[in-house]
């Protein structure tokens, strides 16, 4: 029996359920690995997998929030043959990524601000913050499985990927990106004429009544679906709310705002850039307003915008 | 400045176990119990400069278990900023969505986590493999209902965790009579297994007096104020007014406009957890002291509620509140039927939104109204008041926010209940060298009352069987930071 491991960093939790959510499939890889740890799922101690000498999949969910997360990812990886970065906060970081261009101290401070009593004290070892990561900063993992939290389709692409594994014994291409090589648009359940889509001018999702069957980029709502990988057959463009950008761009080292920008610029007022030249279309994309919390949502510190800024600071090799 | 003095740990914390850790402190003087909630994600820090449209989507992040709470909830919140009140049918659509939450939480802690911990009393191992050896019949019923649940939900909502249909003044999507009549179909199948279970709970629990007999320990006691939402005097999940009540049963407060729940609630932060300590701020914080903590989840619902509706759940309560001698209920382990008269509650409720017929006609989203600074969204997830406190600039992008969690809340009430059994654990490793195997089960039993979300409590989160901390680390450290003990 080859030996698989599930640790939790820094979740909601969600990658947890959803894993334990795939039912019968998990039974068909428990026919080649025994789970050595999964605390949500059996009762095994930290100090049982510290025993381990060597882990044959470990699948690394959320992203590293403490000193104790990294250092436990770092061990844990390097005694591992195949590593797994599942959900979007593992692969690119997700939504607590939108604190990267803070540091944890300012971070903690909004909290703290808001107190209406201190207490002095002892932290009795309270783990360090460090500045926040993806576990793809700590390691190259071998597969990558996005989505917050990842879709069936992908659970299930990840699973025939450890059963391959252990009747192979390697894992060919890493890293191996799960979800299909497509953007969401082209399988839109809307379809979209994607070479004659007309953006007219740019709407707040609550400025418009949703139409359920028209393309959120032609009723002027910022869709992140022409630039986001297909991991999830359109769930939530299905219940009528635009793609948010969870899968992550289409391809593993892409950049979801730079596609999405240019993906704007190709339809948006496409019908009148002539008449409203640039001055116009600026104080049109101006009302996008949160630039990052709308293209980098997920994936901020992953984003070329991250790395600009570290490499500004010096910080980045 | 505080009076109180803690410990430091001399031994460094290299491997953290699950969500939490109990570290025991002890002195000559004294033995205290702290709760640890282990990492810190920051969603009110994340929260400022986004467009709070977007808000339900991005603060659902919180959990991944009770996303939906908290997505509902920061539609509350940004229903007021945008100052649209919600359509009547979109309310139906939410609060249906709510009930399914609180249906899918209660059960499955109920099922899986609440009847091995109570029936199994006594036994090494309690847990669901257990369980099982014993009454497969039981286990499967309660395996049969989350993939039900799951069915029911995928089909209703679509994507099961973090998914988005709440917007400012309403949902994004309906739904027509015939997804309901499958949903209706499908809710008949859980609540056909759901009385399995609560057959089973009250022969095994209940009329064995098992329960009365495991309450007379004093441990799981906890005298505190208790506060939740009630509509006209009856149990509220989505929208009422607050409630609040000491520990004889007296009301303190209500509440009506949510927004001034910060008459009620104050936070401390501590220096050796990353979640705040809430206390009820007209008693002035005293750590480690029930005389101003609050208890919020399904015991304190039934505790501040003067009726709960439906006529099933209705005789449950009544005979909830005679086995228990009345209200309120002080004793934690009455949680578990507490969430059993809930589960009740919510497919009787279900129903009757399923028959409404504003359920399919009307408009899904009033996109009229005059925006304000600030908006408070306040409801009860399955463990309890959760409340986001949103304020924005005139272009409607969010300058502060903030989120009180009823794990959070709760978190004063679990240190005081494991304080209560810490003198003994110390007394039995002093004597025999480690403690008891009674009273770790004693703790484990308190903390999984509480039933604790701690992806909540941060906002952030190891989770664990279930947002269910069922092993913990355990330590005892001496006033000197020595560790004596390590579990």
């Amino acid at each position: 029996m080859l030996k698989l491991a599930v640790i939790p960093g820094a979740i909601c939790g969600g990658c947890d359920v959803a894993l334990a959510s795939v039912g019968e499939k998990l039974l068909d890889v428990l026919k080649y690995y025994e789970i050595v740890y999964w605390p949500i799922a059996i009762d095994r101690k930290l100090s049982d997998l510290e025993a381990v000498e060597e882990i044959d999949a470990l699948i690394y969910m959320g992203g590293v929030s403490t000193r104790e997360e990294y250092e436990l990812a770092r061990k844990l990886s390097s005694k591992s043959r195949v590593k797994v970065a599942l959900g979007t906060c593992s692969v690119y970081g997700g939504i607590p990524g939108l604190n990267s261009l803070s540091s944890p101290l300012e971070v903690y401070k909004v909290n703290m601000g808001r107190s209406d009593h201190w207490i002095q004290g002892d932290s009795l070892g309270l783990p360090q913050l460090v500045p926040y990561m993806a576990y793809t900063d700590v390691v190259e993992p071998d597969i990558l499985a996005p989505g917050c939290p990842p879709s069936g389709k992908v659970l299930d692409q990840l699973l025939e990927q450890l059963i391959e594994y252990a009747a192979k014994g390697k894992i060919d291409h890493k890293p191996i990106l799960l979800g299909d090589p497509e953007s969401l648009c082209n399988k839109c359940p809307r379809n979209p004429k994607t070479t004659k889509i007309k953006m007219p001018g740019i709407k707040r999702l609550h400025e418009v009544e949703l139409d359920d069957k028209k393309c959120f980029l032609e009723q002027g709502i910022l869709c992140m679906g022409p630039a986001t990988r297909n991991i999830c057959d359109h769930s939530c463009i299905k219940t009528n709310y635009p793609c948010t950008g969870c899968g992550g761009p289409l391809d593993w080292g892409g950049d979801s705002g730079v596609s999405m920008i240019s993906s704007i610029g190709s339809v948006l007022l496409v019908d009148s850039e002539k008449s409203l030249l640039e001055p116009g279309l600026t104080r049109e994309i101006d009302k996008l307003r949160d630039y990052i919390g709308t293209f980098y949502r997920y994936t901020l510190r992953k984003s070329m915008l991250y790395k600009l800024r570290e490499l500004k600071k010096g910080g980045l090799k | 400045m505080s009076e109180y003095r803690l410990y430091k740990v001399l031994d460094p914390v290299t491997l953290v176990e699950g969500v939490a850790r109990v570290v025991i402190v002890t002195s000559d003087r004294e033995v205290r119990a702290v709760y640890q909630i282990m990492e810190f994600r920051g969603f009110e820090k994340l929260a400022i400069g986004r467009k709070m449209e977007e808000l339900p989507r991005i603060m659902s992040a919180i959990c991944g278990v009770c996303s939906w709470s908290h997505h509902l909830v920061s539609g509350k919140a940004v229903d007021v900023v945008f100052g649209r009140r919600p359509t009547p049918r979109s309310t139906l659509v939410r609060k249906l969505v709510n009930y399914i939450q609180v249906l899918d939480s209660h059960l499955l802690h109920f099922a899986l986590i609440g009847l091995p911990d109570v029936t199994l009393w006594g036994e090494t191992q309690r847990d669901i493999s257990k369980l099982l050896a014993k009454n497969p019949e039981l286990v499967e019923a309660a395996l049969k209902t989350r993939s039900l649940l799951k069915v029911l939900e995928k089909k209703l909502v679509g994507k099961i965790q973090h998914g988005g249909f709440v917007v400012p003044g309403g949902v994004t999507r309906g739904f027509n009579r015939d997804e309901i009549a499958e949903a209706e179909k499908i809710l008949g199948e859980i609540s056909d297994l759901t009385i399995k279970l609560h057959e089973f709970f009250k022969d095994r629990v209940v009329y064995s007096g098992l329960l009365r007999k495991l309450a007379e320990r004093g441990e799981f006691d906890l005298k505190a104020y208790n506060l939740g939402l009630v509509s006209g005097g009856d149990l509220e999940l989505y929208d009422g007014a607050l409630r609040l009540i000491d520990s004889r049963g007296r009301i303190v407060a209500e509440i009506a406009d949510n927004s001034k729940y910060s008459d009620l609630i104050g936070e401390a932060t501590v220096p050796w957890n990353y979640a705040t300590l809430p206390y009820y701020k007209q008693a002035g914080f005293k750590l480690f002291s029930e005389e101003s903590t609050i208890l919020v989840g399904p015991l304190a619902r039934i505790n501040v509620s003067s009726r709960v509706r439906g006529e099933k759940a209705s005789l449950e309560y009544g005979e909830l509140l005679e086995y228990a001698g009345g209200k309120p209920i002080s004793n934690l382990l009455y949680a578990h039927w507490a969430r059993l008269v809930e589960i009740i509650h919510c497919i009787e409720m279900m129903r009757e939104i399923m028959d409404k017929s504003e359920l399919y006609e009307g408009e899904l989203v009033n996109t009229k109204g005059s925006p304000v600074e600030k908006g408070v969204g306040v409801l009860e997830a399955p463990r309890g008041i959760l409340i986001h406190d949103y304020t924005g600039d005139g272009e409607l992008i969010a300058t502060s926010a903030r989120v009180i969690t009823p794990t959070t809340i709760n978190n004063m009430a679990i240190n005081t209940n494991l304080t209560k059994v810490s003198g003994r654990l110390v007394e039995e490793i002093r004597s025999k060298g480690e403690p008891s195997r009674e009273t770790i089960a004693i703790m484990e039993s308190m903390i999984r009352a509480y039933d604790p979300c701690n992806s909540c409590a941060t906002h952030v989160l190891r989770i664990n069987g279930h947002a269910q901390p069922v092993s913990f680390t355990l330590m005892v450290v001496s006033e000197e930071g020595e560790v004596l003990w390590r579990g």
